[in-house]
C-alpha cells in the first residue's frame, strides 16, 4: 500500500468520513508494516484500538458467576413458589373438610325426616294429629294477641289530657296556645 | 363425538406446550445470543467507569436484567444495541450516584486505570498513555470513539446506541480522533527533540 494512499485515508478518518472497510485498512496497515516516523502517532492510535479491542475482556469466570447468580435468582424464585404451592394445597384440603362435613351434617337431616310410616291411613292419623297440635298452639297465640287491645283503652284514657289544655287557655298567650293544641292535636291523632 | 373431543383437548395441550416453549428463550439460547456480547458490554462499561470491578459488576447487571426480559427479546430488532443502551444508561447512573462520588474520592481514580491487571501487564507504555488519553476525553467523545473505533460498530448501530444524528456522531468522533492525535504528536515531537 503506498504512502499516498494511506495519508489520504488519515486524513478522511481524522475527518470522520471514512467507513468501516477503510478504516480496517488502516488498520491492518499499521499492524503489519513499518512506518516512517512522521506516522507514528497515527500507528500508535491503531495500534491502541486493535490491542483494546483484543485484550479488554470481562474475568474468565464471568459466565460461571453469572450462572450461578442465575440459580441463586431462581431457587428464590422456586421458594416463593413453593410458598404458593402450599397456600393453594392447604386451602384445597380445608374446602374438602368442609363440604365432607356439611355432607354428613345434610345426611343426618334426611335421615331424621325419612318417613317411618308402614301404613298410610297411620300416617294420615298422625298428620292430621300434628296438625291439630299446630292449630292449638296458634289458637292460643292469638288469644293473647288480644291484649292488644287494652292498648286502644290506654289510648282513650290519653284523651283526659284534651282537659289541660283548659288549664293552658287561661295561663299561655293565645298563639302558644294555637302551637300546644295543634301539637296535641298532631299527638291524638 | 367424545373422542373427537379428548383429540382435540390433547391438541390444544401439546401445541400450547410447543408454543410456550419456542417463545420463551432458554439458558442455551441465552448463552449462544446474548452472552457474547459480554466483553462488548464490559469494554464500553470499563471505558465510561474507568473500573475494572465496577465493569464487571454493570455487565453482569445488564445480563441479568436480560435474562429477565427473556420472553420479550424477540421484539428487539437489534438486541446488542439493546444491550447496549442498558449498559450506557447504567454506567450513568452509577456516575451520578452519591456511592460514586464516594468511591472516587477514596480511591483517587487515576484516568487509565480500567484494565484489569492481566490486560494492564500486557499493554505498553504508549498503549496505556494513549488509554489514559482517551479515557481523559469528554463523556460523548469518549463513547462514540469506544463504539466506532474499538468495537467497529457501524454509524447507524451508533446513532441507535447514542440517540445522536449520524452528523453529529461524525463531528464528535472527528474531534476526539484529532484530539487524540494532536496529543500524540505532542509527545513525539518532545521525545524527538530530546534525542
Amino acid at each position: 500500500m503506498n504512502f499516498q494512499r494511506i495519508n489520504k485515508l488519515l486524513e478522511k478518518y481524522y475527518d470522520g468520513e471514512t467507513s468501516l472497510a477503510e478504516e480496517k485498512d488502516l488498520r491492518s496497515f499499521f499492524e503489519t508494516e513499518e512506518v516512517p516516523r512522521n506516522l507514528k502517532f497515527a500507528r500508535d492510535q491503531f495500534r491502541f484500538y486493535s490491542r483494546s479491542y483484543r485484550q479488554e475482556h470481562t474475568d474468565e469466570d464471568f459466565e460461571d458467576k453469572f450462572l450461578e447468580k442465575l440459580r441463586h435468582l431462581d431457587t428464590v424464585a422456586l421458594r416463593s413458589n413453593r410458598r404458593t404451592w402450599m397456600f393453594m394445597i392447604s386451602s384445597a384440603v380445608a374446602s374438602i373438610v368442609i363440604l365432607i362435613t356439611l355432607f354428613f351434617h345434610f345426611n343426618m337431616f334426611t335421615r331424621n325426616i325419612e318417613d317411618t310410616m308402614s301404613n298410610p291411613e297411620t300416617a294420615y292419623n298422625e298428620a292430621k294429629k300434628v296438625m291439630y297440635f299446630v292449630s292449638e298452639k296458634f289458637n292460643k297465640g292469638t288469644g293473647q294477641l288480644q291484649a292488644v287491645g287494652t292498648f286502644n283503652k290506654g289510648l282513650e284514657n290519653a284523651r283526659s289530657i284534651g282537659q289541660f289544655d283548659v288549664g293552658m287557655e287561661e295561663a299561655s298567650r293565645i298563639n302558644e296556645y294555637n302551637k300546644m293544641s295543634k301539637y296535641i292535636n298532631n299527638l291524638a291523632d | 363425538m367424545e373422542k373427537n373431543d379428548r383429540k382435540n383437548f390433547l391438541y390444544f395441550v401439546i401445541t400450547g406446550c410447543v408454543v410456550r416453549h419456542t417463545s420463551v428463550m432458554d439458558l442455551e439460547e441465552f448463552r449462544n445470543q446474548v452472552l457474547p456480547f459480554k466483553d462488548r458490554l464490559y469494554r464500553l462499561a470499563g471505558r465510561m467507569l474507568n473500573h475494572h470491578e465496577e465493569a464487571m459488576d454493570v455487565t453482569q447487571d445488564v445480563m441479568i436484567k436480560l435474562w429477565n426480559l427473556r420472553d420479550d427479546l424477540d421484539n428487539y430488532r437489534n438486541l446488542e444495541a439493546f444491550a447496549m443502551v442498558m449498559t450506557k444508561n447504567m454506567c450513568l447512573d452509577r456516575l451520578k450516584s452519591k456511592r460514586w462520588q464516594e468511591i472516587s474520592l477514596k480511591q483517587e481514580m487515576v484516568p487509565g486505570f480500567m484494565s484489569s491487571p492481566e490486560a494492564q501487564s500486557e499493554m505498553s507504555d504508549t498503549i496505556r498513555f494513549i488509554n489514559k488519553l482517551v479515557n481523559r476525553l469528554p463523556e460523548k467523545q469518549k463513547i462514540i470513539m469506544q463504539l466506532r473505533d474499538i468495537e467497529q460498530l457501524e454509524y447507524e448501530a451508533i446513532a441507535e446506541i447514542t440517540g445522536l444524528s449520524l452528523n453529529n456522531i461524525r463531528v464528535i468522533l472527528s474531534r476526539a480522533r484529532k484530539k487524540v492525535r494532536d496529543e500524540l504528536i505532542k509527545v513525539n515531537s518532545y521525545e524527538f527533540s530530546k534525542n
